[in-house]
């Protein structure tokens, strides 16, 4: 598979030898060379080049968060991890350690592909290469932004809840404050979480409104995500990082 | 009958029946006591009296001439006693009548003189109302000589009696007040503890003051919490054990669902699709279910308006009418994913019987609370406390595809009580069902 004329290859570490078998099958079927280890000792014995890892976190002997932990020293390679635990508490660790995905089994084997997409687009977008060491914590007008517990505080400091598709949304803006940015542009760069079928300019202006919504009006009524008719948004909030 | 309603059911009342009775029989003892003892004293008195008296009148009657016995002994007489002689027997029978050996036994202590002499006692009047006793004897001074005596027996006075008894009532009655202010303060720790121990099992663990109350009372508290400590550790592997089976589960789960592909029947491939899922659904509630149950979840402050509507934009989307009122914003410390597993199973489940929702969320005192309403059938009355138990479905005879495991109300009931809060269904007067989860605002 080719995503901007680069082959992505990548690693999958699983130790439950039928199920590794399918999801290699699986995953080749979508364009991607893959290898497939039993173990962290395995791959890391290995040593095969990769360009994203697929981590099981309960392996046994060296688990899946700790190779994570120990791949995170050294690099920023996307890692997506699939658990039999879907508790809040588990997710929220994986992502901590510095995971980019966290997907419970039984996955949807097309949802792992538009996972794995998702998860290479947005690294290649934040360029890995260069250092990559891209702001998890991202302070606006008072609120805080958390990308990898993919949590959004307000000022006086509750959270407040958004849906994936309005966090990635406001995600977009915070990279690009005071610009406009097209509807094409958020369109394309939030996909992978649109709502509903209805997959166009008017899912945007839903999230957008939703989302103004929920972000409240600022002190002296300016409002955070200002339309600009016929174009698209502006973020006018003050991004800090 | 009566048995039952004089017998008190509480301990309290036991104990202090007990010492009322037993306050009572010592009163009435004590009574008695007081009077028999007051009779003693005062036949010794009238013993010491007739045998000083006796005496003289001896003496003088021996001293003196014949002619003048009558008048000395007239001269000696008293209001209380006359004495009198007379020759030849008396008009008394031989002895002592029973009930004067006391006063005889007085006398003869008192002037041992009086020994060797023939002595005879009788009494007149001995009921017990009778006021007017009197004690009538004679002695044997010379041979054929006897001087007769007549005194009254003092009789100790009612009003005495009346008095000393008031006194010993009143005594009594302090004794017992005090008794039962102390029984009562015995009872209060008690009382607080099977209020406590009635508590047990209800939410969260109730935890018993060890070093308060008597030593009982300590080790009842201090067997209660192991019990509860003990219960909890129970539950809690419990719980492990079902949540490593349910995750474990999963992994075959995910191999089946890999493995499907394959199908080469279009209809059969979405049919498999199909049973996969709802197994995903079913094991995720039953995992969601333990999961929410567990009262050790760290709480952080959350602003419920964002949170409901969320939820509800997320039914919008799949097409399902949804309205949501509620202030702007309303911050609680929660479990934010618990909740939100709750406002959904509530949705979803108006949605299911009532075809659209509507969440209101709104503050009542100390609470802030989250309602969803319906305009669907509700639910009969009877029914309300059974559809909330796990695994029991709201309408039994309902063909329902998604069917899950009659885990959602339960899930919700959970999130409320982990949380310090409750749930709660009523019917609308209106119509519909109104699924309200009460969340404590501190």
């Amino acid at each position: 598979m080719q995503l901007n004329d680069r082959i992505y290859r990548i690693a999958l570490i699983e130790d439950d030898g039928p199920l590794r078998t399918l999801l290699v099958r699986q995953i080749k079927q979508s364009g991607f060379p893959i290898r497939a280890y039993a173990t962290a000792a395995e791959f890391k014995a290995a040593d095969d080049p990769y360009d994203l890892v697929i981590l099981d976190i309960m392996l046994p002997g060296t688990s899946g968060l700790d190779l994570c932990r120990t791949l995170r020293q050294t690099s920023e390679v996307p890692i997506i991890f699939i658990s039999a635990r879907s508790s809040p508490t588990d997710r929220i660790v994986g992502l901590e350690l510095g995971a980019d995905d966290y997907l419970v089994k039984p996955i949807d084997p097309a949802e792992l592909i538009a996972r794995i997409r998702s998860v290479l687009r947005r690294s290649e977008r934040e360029g890995v290469g260069s250092g990559g060491d891209r702001e998890n914590v991202v302070r606006f007008d008072g609120w805080t932004m958390d990308r990898r517990r993919r949590e959004l505080t307000a000022p006086e400091g509750g959270r407040v809840s958004v849906s994936d598709a309005e966090f990635d949304l406001l995600g977009v803006m915070l990279d690009m404050p005071q610009r406009v940015i097209g509807r094409e542009t958020l369109l394309e760069k939030s996909r992978d979480r649109l709502p509903g079928s209805d997959t166009g300019d008017r899912s945007i202006d839903v999230l957008v409104s939703r989302l103004r919504r929920k972000l409240g009006v600022v002190d002296g009524g300016r409002d955070l995500i200002r339309t600009v008719r016929g174009v698209g948004y502006v973020f006018t909030g003050q991004v800090e990082r | 009958m009566t048995k039952r309603s004089l017998w008190p059911a509480g301990l309290t009342g036991r104990v202090i029946l007990v010492l009322i009775l037993a306050v009572t029989v010592q009163f009435l003892a004590a009574s008695l006591l007081i009077r028999a003892g007051e009779s003693h004293l005062q036949r010794q008195d009238l013993g010491k009296r007739i045998a000083e008296q006796l005496l003289i009148a001896e003496r003088i009657v021996e001293s003196a001439d014949d002619a003048d016995r009558e008048a000395l002994l007239d001269n000696l007489s008293t209001i209380h006693t006359r004495l009198r002689l007379v020759a030849g027997p008396p008009d008394l029978p031989s002895g002592m009548a029973p009930g004067t050996q006391e006063v005889a036994r007085s006398i003869i202590a008192f002037e041992p003189a009086l020994a060797d002499k023939n002595l005879r006692l009788m009494r007149e009047g001995s009921g017990l109302l009778d006021f007017e006793r009197k004690l009538e004897g004679a002695i044997e001074i010379d041979d054929g000589v006897w001087i007769r005596f007549t005194t009254e027996e003092p009789v100790a006075e009612w009003l005495v009696y009346l008095e000393s008894s008031l006194r010993i009532g009143f005594v009594a009655l302090l004794v017992l007040g005090s008794a039962v202010v102390l029984v009562r303060t015995l009872g209060a720790p008690l009382r607080r503890l099977s209020a406590d121990a009635l508590l047990i099992g209800t939410s969260s663990r109730i935890p018993f003051d060890e070093d308060a109350g008597p030593r009982e009372l300590r080790e009842v508290s201090r067997a209660l919490n192991s019990m509860q400590e003990r219960l909890a550790d129970e539950a809690d592997r419990r719980t492990q054990a079902l949540l490593a089976v349910g995750h474990d589960l999963r992994t075959p789960l995910a191999r089946l669902r890999l493995r499907i592909a394959t199908i080469d029947d279009a209809e059969e491939r979405s049919a498999a699709q199909n049973d996969i899922d709802q197994m995903t659904r079913m094991l995720q509630e039953l995992l969601d279910f333990f999961e929410t149950g567990e009262t050790r979840q760290a709480r952080e402050p959350s602003d419920l308006s964002s949170l409901c509507q969320t939820v509800g934009e997320m039914f919008a989307d799949l097409g399902h009418e949804i309205e949501f009122s509620g202030p702007e914003r309303l911050t609680v410390p929660v479990v934010h994913d618990h909740v939100v597993r709750a406002v959904e199973n509530l949705v979803d489940n108006a949605i299911k019987y009532g075809g659209s929702a509507r969440i209101v969320l709104t503050e009542q005192g100390e609470y802030a609370v989250i309602a969803i309403e319906d305009r669907g059938p509700g639910i009969p009355p009877e029914d309300i406390v059974r559809v909330m138990r796990p695994f029991e479905r709201r309408d039994v005879s309902r063909q329902d595809r998604h069917q899950g495991m009659g885990l959602g109300l339960s899930i919700a009931d959970n999130v409320a009580v982990t949380h310090g809060g409750r749930l709660e269904l009523a019917n609308r007067q209106i119509g519909g069902l109104r699924a309200a989860l009460l969340l404590p605002k501190k």
